[in-house]
């Protein structure tokens, strides 16, 4: 067997083994990648980060959009709380991943999909065990195009880790997306921003904007644009300020969490890989010297209880933390064009509530009753 | 009678009689209830309320020494009866003592994982939190007995209707099983511990009884960190 058939048939038995992991955790009901293909994607390998020195023109912003966390909205156990909370940590590092490549504008984490930005990064846990973690990952663009499924897997034990932390692991998104970009004439870059602009003044003013967007033989194309001193697209602007508002609230909440969280986060991860490095050492110990042989009864038993309240320790204080702020439903308080929002609900019906107002905004301009 | 199952079902297939169908159906049957022991689950809530700060009442709870010479004495004790009928030739119906060895550890292990001294109960109508100082708490919820399984070790709990189970079986053999129960009066708490490993064959038992304290009365506060373990002050206490 050579070496690229060995390579070959270890990532299909990687696949298999993972793909066992997918019916680990339910469903998502709401799963911006859908779970039916997700057996077909392709494992994007850890990679060096490629930092460019200038953004490449024009200039592309993207979305996050806060991971999928792979659990029932109502799922109220600890173990859900804590994938909510690794769905807006995780995202936030991917953010961080992309800043620093340099190849990109504005990179905002949004709660839900928005034609506010040309491409949108879609994100589901799919397993997360404090040691493994896989995410399947879409990025689509605002013409409806996929520019490539993917899916990342962290896993010591599978030889399948990032030396500086899990940050790492987004390395090959950026990378991807910047070969995507680059593989496009300059003419579809700006056409596909300029499409982007005249979707979201579409889900403003669905009339107005009418015929500029057509369907041809099922995919999204730009038939015209409208005039550069359209007036409306002026105000379509205005608004689209306002909503990335919204956008730099999130970041500032994101930024927050990562500090009250991040630290017990890490000790987590920490603690579950080297438990389960204990746990494959003490068993290699007694397959090859017998329960019995070496250690003493009572020393064997030790070594087991302390590994496993340790474990426990560190998983009870990022459970806690995750459940508080779990439960926590701050309100927003936006300046809107004249006077200030407040926003409750959870992040996602803030979100909406704001698009909601926007456009009641933008439709009082117009003098088109809302 | 359950023990002796297997060597039913054998006797049974020797015999050459239409009763042996019978015999392995009802042996099969017993081996099935043997495989799965079902915890007794009480599906109503808890009535009794465990709230509250506890800590350990020295003069009302075993020590492990004590229990250790009680055990040591009890197998003497057996040992004695075993030589006795084995003298007279009879038969003798006890059942087997353990290793030595391995009670002496597991009584270790009960000194070890019955150390928390402090207990803070947390209960509402959805679950209850044994915080353990210098351990991790115990954690029930009401509505789903599940078993919360990590690579190393599993646990497993209950309410029985009088009081809390807390199974914890490790991967090598070892199962703690912690039960505990309140006094009428409210002012005790009771946490029985029998530490036990099917491996050796061998087990151990200790009962410690906390009683409520006033955690603002003792003029400091602790809490338990994760950077520095445990940090106690005397800034707001009344």
């Amino acid at each position: 067997m050579t070496a690229e058939s060995s390579r070959t048939w270890f990532w299909v038995l990687l696949a298999v083994v993972l793909h066992g992991c997918v019916t680990e955790s339910p469903p998502s009901t709401d799963s911006p990648v859908a779970p039916d293909t997700s057996r077909e994607l392709a494992i994007l390998i850890s990679q060096p980060l490629a930092v460019a020195e200038s953004p490449r023109l024009p200039v592309l912003d993207i979305g996050v959009l806060l991971f999928d966390p792979g659990v029932a909205p109502d799922d109220a156990s600890p173990a859900a709380a804590v994938r909510r909370l690794e769905s807006k940590l995780l995202a936030g590092q991917l953010r961080d991943t992309l800043v620093a490549s340099n190849q990109w504008g504005a990179v905002r984490l949004l709660p839900e999909r928005s034609p506010l930005v040309p491409i949108t990064i879609e994100t589901r846990i799919v397993h997360s065990d404090g040691r493994d973690l896989i995410l399947d990952v879409r990025a689509k663009d605002a013409l409806e195009d996929t520019w490539f499924r993917r899916r990342l897997v962290h896993s010591p034990k599978a030889g399948l880790e990032s030396s500086n932390g899990l940050g790492e692991l987004f390395n090959g998104v950026s990378n991807m997306l910047s070969d995507s970009w680059a593989a496009r004439s300059a003419g579809q870059r700006e056409s596909l921003l300029a499409a982007a602009d005249v979707r979201y003044a579409q889900q403003l003013a669905p009339q107005a904007f009418d015929g500029y967007l057509v369907y041809d033989q099922g995919q999204l194309t730009l038939n015209r644009l409208p005039a550069q001193d359209d007036p409306m697209l002026r105000r379509v602007a205005r608004i689209k300020n306002q909503e990335y508002l919204f956008c730099d609230t999130i970041d500032e909440q994101y930024v927050e969490l990562a500090e009250r969280t991040g630290p017990t986060y890490e000790l987590w991860r920490q603690a579950a890989v080297e438990q389960a490095e204990w746990l494959e050492r003490y068993e290699a110990r007694v397959a090859s010297r017998g329960a019995n042989a070496g250690d003493g009864a009572f020393a064997r038993m030790q070594a087991s209880y302390a590994a496993y309240r340790s474990y426990r320790i560190q998983e009870q204080a990022l459970t806690e933390l995750a459940e508080a702020l779990d439960s926590e439903s701050r309100p927003m308080v936006i300046n809107a064009v004249d006077r200030a929002v407040t926003l409750e609900g959870t992040l996602e019906a803030q979100y909406a509530t704001w698009r909601r107002l926007l456009k009641e905004i933008y439709a009082l301009e117009q003098g088109d009753a809302p | 009678m359950i023990s002796d199952t297997p060597v039913h079902a054998i006797q049974c297939l020797r015999a050459l009689s239409l009763g042996t169908f019978v015999c392995l159906f009802v042996g099969l049957l017993l081996l099935g209830c043997r495989a799965s022991p079902q915890p007794v689950v009480d599906s109503a809530r808890p009535t009794s309320d465990f709230s509250g700060h506890w800590e350990v009442d020295y003069a009302r709870s075993d020590s492990v020494d004590n229990q250790l010479n009680s055990t040591f004495r009890e197998i003497q004790r057996e040992l004695r009866r075993r030589n006795e009928a084995a003298e007279r030739g009879a038969p003798y119906p006890g059942s087997p003592i353990g290793d030595v060895d391995s009670l002496l550890a597991l009584a270790k292990m009960a000194e070890l994982v019955t150390e928390p001294a402090l207990l803070e109960v947390k209960q509402d109508d959805r679950a209850i939190w044994i915080e353990r100082e210098n351990s991790f708490a115990l954690t029930c919820r009401f509505e789903a007995f599940q078993p919360a399984a990590s690579l190393l070790g599993q646990e497993t709990c209950w309410w029985d209707g009088v009081q809390w189970h807390f199974l914890i079986e490790l991967p090598d053999g070892l199962v703690i099983k912690h039960q505990f129960s309140r006094s009428d009066d409210g002012l005790s708490l009771a946490q029985r511990t029998r530490l036990s490993n099917p491996r050796s064959g061998s087990d151990f038992t200790i009962s410690r009884i906390f009683s409520r304290y006033d955690p603002s009365g003792r003029g400091y506060v602790c809490r338990e960190t994760l950077s520095k373990g445990k940090v106690c002050t005397t800034e707001g206490v009344q």
